[in-house]
């Protein structure tokens, strides 16, 4: 006799349930805290998107650069947790190399985010 | 001792007759001078007077290119002038005032003379009738009250044909005395019968007609129950150019905070600040007086292509008119235009040409309110980053 489940595995919350078991589970440590930036960074552009639809996009370099640097970020973030990740990692360069590649990256961002913001 | 003497001569001069301007009488029938000797004393005593008859050859309107006369009187006959119409249009083109005093059976001549000023005279041998204002009942001899422009108390009498103006509105053409109400003249009804007509060209030059002689005859001014004793000289005065003349100068336009006058250029949206003096010709003093506008209506218009602004121009003191207003949200070249048609005044037509730039880059508002939002999370972005990074490199 299978041991009683509390949530039935084939609906949403099931799905949902597992995704979290699973993921709190396997995931090492350092892919937790980058997966904790891109959601802290996915807020921020929503947040973004949610005053600009509010008042208008009067300053529009400046909603432009707002937006950019924190999805920027984002995407760059999940570039670098994809080398690191074993099983998703693409075009075969260390992890090293990987790593100054995004700083360099986020450098270049943050730049011209300054320079734009007005 | 030469020098002197020929400065002294210099100043006595200067105010006797030989400084005066010089008016032309022509007339066909000589007893027009003694009918109208009352006109001719009051002309006499601001002008030099040359009586010429008109078939005659012995006077010029122009010598070698120079106009002879400043201004004309002409007492028009049944026959055509020796001088012709485009002649006297160039002496009136040239800016010298004409003043024409017809009569109902004047020559095809001078009906196509009046034409050219937008008004018409009647028909040959009409009259104009009113059997309730008139002289001693008889209704061929009319009298109006209805005088503008010129400054007359008493009621005028006319004894003649009528004039009308053109039936469309034009800021120079003037019916300066007009019928009564109950006046008529065969199929002219009283508001369109003009007895003293008056047209100012763009030059500024003036041109008076009126439809007989008998206004400013000696019977009518001699009377003082009547005004023609003041139209005499209110038309002297208004026709020869010495009332109502107007003259603007000294335009200024700088920013509001500076004290740079006319500076290269403006930028958008700044305060700016206009003034210009205007000065009326005064006769008794002889000299340039301030103009008083009687009720704001000196407008200044900010165009370019479309008036921005259209705004009167407020007095200041002595002879100013200023405003100070801020330049629209909008670059271009735009003039400062005053257009100034007041009936009986000469005109003012005034341009001055600025231009309005953009904003340099530099000039755009920082830090505005609207934008904290964006400034947040974008150094937010960079702070989430450095925190991460930390956390990153410390973690096993």
């Amino acid at each position: 006799m299978s041991e009683t489940k509390f949530v039935d595995e084939n609906s949403l919350l099931g799905i949902a349930a597992t995704f979290w078991q699973q993921y709190s589970t396997k995931t090492p440590q350092k892919l937790k805290i980058m997966d904790a930036f891109s959601l802290y960074c996915f807020i921020l552009v929503i947040i973004q998107l949610f005053y600009c639809a509010l008042v208008g996009d009067f300053p529009r370099n400046s909603f432009l650069s707002g937006v950019f640097a924190a999805a920027g970020a984002m995407i760059i973030n999940i570039c670098l947790r994809k080398q690191l990740n074993p099983e998703t990692k693409y075009m075969s360069i260390s992890n090293e190399r990987a790593f100054w590649e995004y700083l360099a990256a986020m450098v270049v961002l943050f730049l011209t985010v300054i320079n734009f913001l007005g | 001792m030469i020098k002197f003497l020929i400065l002294i001569l210099g100043v006595v001069l200067a105010g006797t007759p030989y400084n005066q301007k010089k008016v032309l009488v022509l007339s066909d029938n000589p007893a027009v001078y003694v009918s109208h000797s009352q006109f001719f004393n009051l002309l006499s005593k601001s002008y030099r007077v040359d009586y010429k008859n008109i078939q005659s050859n012995t006077f010029n309107l122009q010598l070698f290119g120079e106009w002879q006369y400043d201004h004309l009187v002409l007492f028009s006959t049944t026959n055509d002038l020796k001088v012709s119409t485009q002649e006297l249009l160039d002496f009136y083109d040239s800016g010298r005032n004409i003043l024409l005093l017809g009569s109902t059976d004047q020559s095809k001549y001078f009906r196509k003379f009046l034409n050219s000023f937008g008004l018409d005279m009647h028909d040959y041998g009409s009259s104009v009738v009113d059997y309730f204002n008139n002289i001693k009942g008889n209704q061929n001899i009319v009298t109006t009250n209805n005088v503008n422009i010129l400054k007359v108390d008493k009621p005028v009498a006319h004894q003649g044909a009528g004039l009308t103006m053109t039936p469309y509105e034009t800021f120079q053409v003037y019916g300066l005395v007009r019928g009564s109400e109950t006046a008529f003249s065969g199929p002219n009804l009283s508001h369109n019968i003009i007895y003293v007509g008056a047209t100012q060209g763009r030059n500024n030059a003036r041109f008076v007609a009126t439809g007989s002689w008998e206004i400013l005859s000696d019977e009518f001014v001699n009377d003082s129950n009547l005004g023609n004793f003041e139209l005499a000289q209110e038309i002297i005065r208004w026709g020869f150019g010495q009332s109502k003349i107007l003259k603007a100068e000294n335009l200024i336009h700088r920013r509001l905070d500076s004290d740079d006058i006319k500076p290269y250029n403006y930028r958008l949206r700044e305060d700016c600040y206009f003034s210009i003096d205007i000065y009326e010709w005064d006769y008794q003093k002889d000299q340039w007086v301030p103009y008083n506008s009687t009720d704001n209506d000196v407008i200044l218009e900010f165009v370019m292509l479309d008036p921005y602004y259209r705004l009167p121009l407020k007095k200041g003191e002595g002879s100013k008119y200023e405003l100070s207003f801020k330049i629209p949200d909008v670059y271009g070249v735009f003039q400062f235009k005053i257009n100034y048609l007041k009936p009986g005044y000469t005109f003012l037509k005034i341009a001055e040409k600025i231009t309005v730039r953009p904003f340099r880059h530099d000039e755009y508002g920082r830090y505005l309110v609207q934008a904290f939002p964006y400034y947040f999370s974008s150094f937010g972005t960079m702070a989430g980053f450095v925190v991460f990074l930390i956390a990153f490199l410390l973690n096993k």
